[in-house]
């Protein structure tokens, strides 16, 4: 107790100067002691996020059944059934799209998800995931949606994963304009309140429009190939420069981001079968 | 001490949390408050240091999971803000008009520290034009965020100490 009270502010800077040092010296890879220590605080926090998740669930759903007692004073029943049945149309709407993406890429293993949190800095656009503990998930595998790529993976913990997205300024993909097969690369301006996404090295000479869809080339093998990534929006005109400069609107409403899908490995069996068909 | 230790302690990784999840539920890109940094700059201004030292040991991986980026480096300038913050307030008496104009500057140095902590690791890095770009937007909202965090901490002193702020005798 004497020890305590005689040094507890040396051990509070002691330990404020080492936690930072020990995370500087520890990435996601790191193997040893200092990895798992890294791994250990991780998790524990993203134990928290999810039961904090949770619990804004609960909140939310409290809050709405207080209101639907409100309204059963206000309006008839049928109107109330009508709203609910609103709400289960769009819900199957939206997870038949994710069924259909499942069914147009039967080669792709894919693992689903749910989007849990997102970073609290505007310098870096990623969110956090939740999958299955059984699911095979590495870092740099592909990350989609039903309307398109939303990103890949930057670090997995145990049930959860960090997705870094496109429109992060990190993010870097090889793409095609999908009419001309104009070649660029979709980069993330990771800005604030700008929805867009600048394109680089796209060839001066190449004929493109606004309003083309651009879609991943398949190179670099992270993302597949003919993924929609989003359709061109504004082109600086031709000049006498090598590369042109336009942007690109992402065809993933990132804000509304529910459920997506990870890219696995492709399923061997699923792959002969296809080559089987052609 | 204890008791107001714990209090705080679970206020701040709450709000850090809270942020977090309720960026993904609401959907919010780019309009973030990083209620953890201002809680870590109020800390710094604090008269405690060392109930404000302990509270900040243990926000620092909580505020890792939630910023991502180069590992480590958004704690390592908290810590340093913090400890140049200790050192402002037993100097300069920050009164509650100025906690809006200190954590603007103290989030604008954050990022700054940030940067130059990333480029001696890995100088090529694109977080560093990343942070460059957005580092002014960043600490006009944290400058809101802290007045935010700052309301939340009244609460918890005046939880401790009902009479904070009031003259004794004049409630006779």
């Amino acid at each position: 107790m004497f020890f305590w009270k005689q040094y507890n502010t040396f051990i509070a800077i002691f330990l404020l100067l080492l936690i930072p040092v020990l995370t500087l010296s520890s990435d996601a890879n790191a193997q040893g002691m200092l990895g798992g220590l890294s791994s250990f605080s991780q998790s524990i926090a993203a134990t928290a996020t999810g039961g904090a998740l949770s619990w804004v669930g609960d909140l939310f759903d409290s809050s709405s059944s207080i209101e639907i007692e409100e309204m059963k004073q206000e309006i008839d029943a049928l109107r109330e059934e009508n709203t609910r049945l609103i709400g289960v149309l769009q819900e199957n709407s939206r997870l038949r799209k994710l069924v259909g993406f499942r069914t147009n890429n039967p080669t792709f293993s894919l693992v689903p998800a749910e989007v849990i949190a997102r970073d609290v800095s505007p310098f870096f656009n990623v969110v956090s995931i939740k999958i299955k503990s059984d699911a095979d998930i590495k870092p740099n595998q592909a990350v989609v949606s039903h309307e398109g790529i939303v990103g890949k993976i930057e670090s997995v913990n145990g049930t959860y994963a960090k997705v870094r997205l496109i429109s992060d300024h990190r993010s870097g993909i090889d793409v095609l304009t999908q009419r001309t097969r104009a070649r660029a690369v979709v980069r993330g301006k990771g800005s604030p309140n700008n929805v867009s996404i600048k394109i680089q090295y796209l060839d001066s000479d190449s004929e493109i429009r606004k309003g083309d869809l651009v879609v991943t080339s398949g190179m670099g093998g992270v993302f597949p190939p003919n993924l929609i990534v989003g359709h061109l929006d504004r082109i600086e005109a031709k000049s006498n420069t090598m590369f042109r400069k336009a942007e690109l609107v992402p065809a993933v409403d990132f804000g509304r981001l529910q459920s997506v899908y990870v890219i696995g490995a492709r399923d061997p069996k699923k792959k002969a079968k296809k080559e089987n068909i052609r | 001490m204890m008791m107001e230790w714990l209090v705080r302690t679970s206020l701040c990784i709450a709000l850090i949390f809270s942020e977090s999840v309720l960026y993904a539920v609401w959907g919010v890109e780019n309009f973030t408050f990083q209620l953890g940094l201002s809680a870590t700059i109020l800390l710094g201004l604090s008269r405690n240091f060392t109930l404000s030292a302990f509270v900040l040991v243990f926000l620092l991986a909580p505020m890792e999971w939630t910023i991502s980026g180069e590992a480590g480096h958004y704690s390592f300038a908290a810590v340093v803000i913090f400890f140049l913050l200790r050192f402002l307030a037993s100097r300069i008496k920050v009164n509650k008009a100025q906690i809006f104009l200190v954590a603007f500057f103290a989030a604008l140095l954050h990022s700054g520290i940030m940067i130059l902590s990333i480029f001696l690791q890995k100088p090529a890095s694109s977080s560093i034009p990343a942070i460059f770009s957005n580092m002014i937007w960043a600490a006009f909202l944290v400058s809101f965020g802290t007045l935010f965090v700052d309301l939340a901490f009244q609460v918890v002193r005046r939880f401790h100490d009902p009479m904070m702020g009031k003259k004794g005798l004049s409630r006779r």
